[in-house]
């Protein structure tokens, strides 16, 4: 069996026109999806609480709606004749036309009235960004419960409250608090991003900024008084831009939903879950305690799901770029390529040790080693992993990898670069193109800081993942390989 | 509130789930019963009693007894424990212990779980959880995810057949199916594989409130 009778990365359209909306959801579920494109791609939108103060959210959420041509803005505020520019409307019934998305950004006690009077204007998609509901206690809470029952009482679509927002980067649409100097947002990209936690989603952004991986959306749950991770996992699947997804939740919304929308979700989903240890504790077991608690509970169904689950927010980065690279492994043989022998030692000892299931560092057959042996200098010895030396030049790194690719023997390319006087930045197009022609995933280490800012923005432009150590590398390219050799294994399964 | 092991065990055997052959002994009939007990085999002895949750640590349970001796032991269950019925099985010897159990969690409902028995599910929290229902692919999936599982591949020369351990856990999950209503946790510790069955050891059910 080869992981590529089952290319999910080849024509996504495809895969997408098939998985999307399978048949155990009926069409008014598949409706309801699609409506959320109004709210996640809008073309006017109302601010309700702009504000010409910097200091205040409403400001940034017009400041950073301002700078996409194709949205026309509406801010709300009855103290502003105008803002930044546009008319500014005392009241949202004053605004003319029909608006797709409306922000409220005003003080919690202000909230409900704002819905109310949206909803008496006939907009159907809202965003909360106002806290000080269940987040805050009893007093939150109540006021929350009245917003949702108004808010399912007419049918609208709520994102929060308490979010950060969302961000539509391919249309150009940031609806977030924090102005982009605040921090800096990813270029437009395939990861996607639903999170609980604006603060960790902050830092995952800027995080792909700076690794120079791109984004597609990030949307931001808040409180989840409408939308849930459920919602945002289907919106994604009509999303043509993703290709993996990132998933910070500290609780379930709806644990059953959720795992019909994760079973066979096209793409990998990484799930960081906070909030491990108190449920743990609170949690209900036999009278033995010998089942354990909710976390196990869950990690094992996140494993019948296939879904990647990341223990900290380190993890939660490292494998969500790893699933950036766009070809499947064909099988279990990796080939490391370092110009540094004890990286190469280490990364062997770790695949070893820890994914030897998904991978093996494999042997070399006599024929390639003659081969490689006439490749290269004398003192290198032809083996795997293969150790170029500190005399290693582009040209070496290039050689090798293009002969191991035309003999078959590389299913996964886990490279290491460390600075000598020979190397330069040429390297990555060469190792890009020929891990592009032969269809071979390719993972890499850089852990000399002076290197990694450069390098592992160049390789992200080719959508190679690189990473600052060893140990990060191998574990990556491991779940890699884990997540592809399940889903084969799994679609294999289904049509035995 | 608990179902005597009994009752589990009668419960466990409609659906697939075995048990040693056994003899309940009314206070009344503890001097009779020696000569209906088959004279080769062993025996387990266990007091009946809902309420007592760790039997063995509490001396109400005795396992690995003679025929010959189990007059006696009755007798010193009767001093200890007063009235209570005693349950006597066959012994089954055996190396390997699992644990199985189903429950009804808050976000996924009916969950299925299993693993390294008896010591071992304390000792190494060996076990895997699924969402119900699961098929035979899936359950074999489960398995291997285990630590245990090591026993079904040819550890220390152990190859155990999968096939039982997939009647168990279809046999727990036709029960959560069928009983769900009134069934809130279910745990069969130990289960272990006798004569290519699975067979229940010890069994606890805690039905809802």
């Amino acid at each position: 069996m080869t992981l590529n009778a089952l290319s999910m990365h080849a024509a996504p359209g495809e895969i997408r026109k098939t998985l999307a909306f399978s048949s155990r959801r009926n069409h008014e579920d598949g409706e309801r999806i699609w409506a959320l494109g109004k709210l996640f791609k809008p073309r006017t939108v109302a601010v309700i609480g702009a504000s010409a103060n910097p200091l205040k959210p409403g400001s940034r959420i017009c400041e950073n709606l301002s700078s996409n041509p194709n949205i026309i803005l509406y801010p709300v505020n009855p103290k502003y004749g105008s803002l930044a520019g546009h008319r500014c409307y005392a009241r949202i019934s004053d605004i003319p036309g029909k608006i797709d998305l409306a922000v409220i950004s005003v003080p919690a006690n202000l909230v409900q009235n704002a819905v109310e009077d949206c909803i008496k204007s006939g907009i159907k998609n809202l965003l909360i960004i106002s806290s000080g509901f269940s987040e805050v206690g009893a007093a939150g809470l109540e006021m929350e419960k009245k917003l949702e029952e108004v808010v399912s009482k007419n049918g609208i679509r709520v994102l929060g409250p308490n979010t950060l927002g969302y961000v539509n980067t391919h249309e150009g649409i940031d609806v977030i608090f924090l102005s982009k100097t605040a921090f800096q947002r990813p270029l437009p990209g395939c990861v996607s991003m639903i999170s609980q936690s604006g603060s960790l989603a902050v830092d995952f952004m800027e995080e792909l900024a700076y690794h120079g991986t791109g984004l597609s959306y990030f949307i931001g749950l808040g409180n989840k008084i409408d939308i849930t991770e459920v919602e945002a996992l289907e919106y994604l699947r009509t999303d043509l831009h993703t290709r993996v997804v990132a998933l910070y939740l500290e609780n379930l919304s709806r644990g059953n939903e959720f795992f019909a929308a994760c079973k066979n979700y096209p793409h990998p989903i990484v799930l960081l879950k906070g909030g491990r240890s108190s449920k743990g504790s609170r949690a209900a077991v036999l009278h033995t305690g010998r089942m354990g608690g909710n976390y196990k509970i869950l990690k094992g169904v996140m494993e019948q799901l296939n879904l990647v689950l990341a223990s900290d927010e380190v993890e939660l980065l490292d494998y969500t770029r790893a699933f950036v690279c766009p070809y499947p492994p064909n099988g279990r043989r990796v080939v490391i390529i370092t110009n540094g022998g004890g990286n190469g030692i280490i990364a062997a000892d770790l695949i070893e040790e820890r994914w030897n299931e998904m991978m093996e560092v494999v042997e070399l057959p006599s024929s390639v080693k003659r081969k490689l042996g006439s490749k290269l200098p004398a003192y290198i010895s032809p083996s795997n992993p293969v150790d170029l030396t500190s005399e290693s030049t582009n040209e070496h790194y290039l050689s090798v990898i293009e002969m191991l690719a035309e003999e078959r023997i590389c299913d996964i390319l886990l490279f290491g670069i460390t600075p000598n006087e020979h190397l330069n930045a040429n390297v990555v197009r060469g190792i890009a193109e020929v891990c592009k022609k032969y269809r071979i995933p390719a993972f890499g280490y850089v852990k000399c800081p002076s290197l990694q800012m450069g390098l592992i923005k160049k390789f992200a432009s080719e959508n190679i993942p690189v990473y600052p150590s060893v140990s990060r590398a191998v574990n990556a390219t491991g779940t890699f390989a884990k997540w592809h050799f399940e889903r084969c294994r799994e679609h294999a399964g289904n049509r035995a | 509130m608990l179902e005597t092991e009994h009752e589990v065990k009668q419960l466990l055997e409609n659906y697939g789930i075995k048990r040693p052959e056994y003899w309940i002994v009314p206070q009344s009939e503890f001097s009779d019963i020696q000569g209906i007990l088959p004279p080769e085999k062993r025996f387990v002895l266990k007091v009946l009693d809902a309420n007592i949750k760790h039997k063995s640590e509490i001396g109400a349970l005795v396992v690995d007894v003679s025929r010959d001796d189990v007059g006696r032991v009755l007798e010193n269950l009767r001093c200890r424990f007063g009235e209570k019925p005693v349950l006597i099985e066959e012994y089954i010897p055996h190396s390997i212990e699992f644990i199985l159990g189903a429950k009804k969690d808050e976000d996924f409902e009916g969950v299925v779980g299993f693993g390294g028995g008896g010591f071992l599910t304390e000792l190494y929290g060996d076990i895997v959880f699924r969402k119900m229902p699961l098929t035979r692919e899936e359950i074999v999936k489960m398995v291997n995810s285990t630590r245990i599982s090591a026993v079904f591949k040819g550890f220390r020369n152990l190859n155990y057949d999968y096939e039982p351990v997939i009647k168990a856990v279809l046999g727990i999950q036709r029960i959560f199916d069928e009983k769900g209503a009134v069934i809130s946790e279910l745990e069969i510790n130990p289960l272990i594989i006798s004569d290519s069955e699975p067979v229940a050891l010890d069994a606890k059910i805690i039905l809802n409130k």
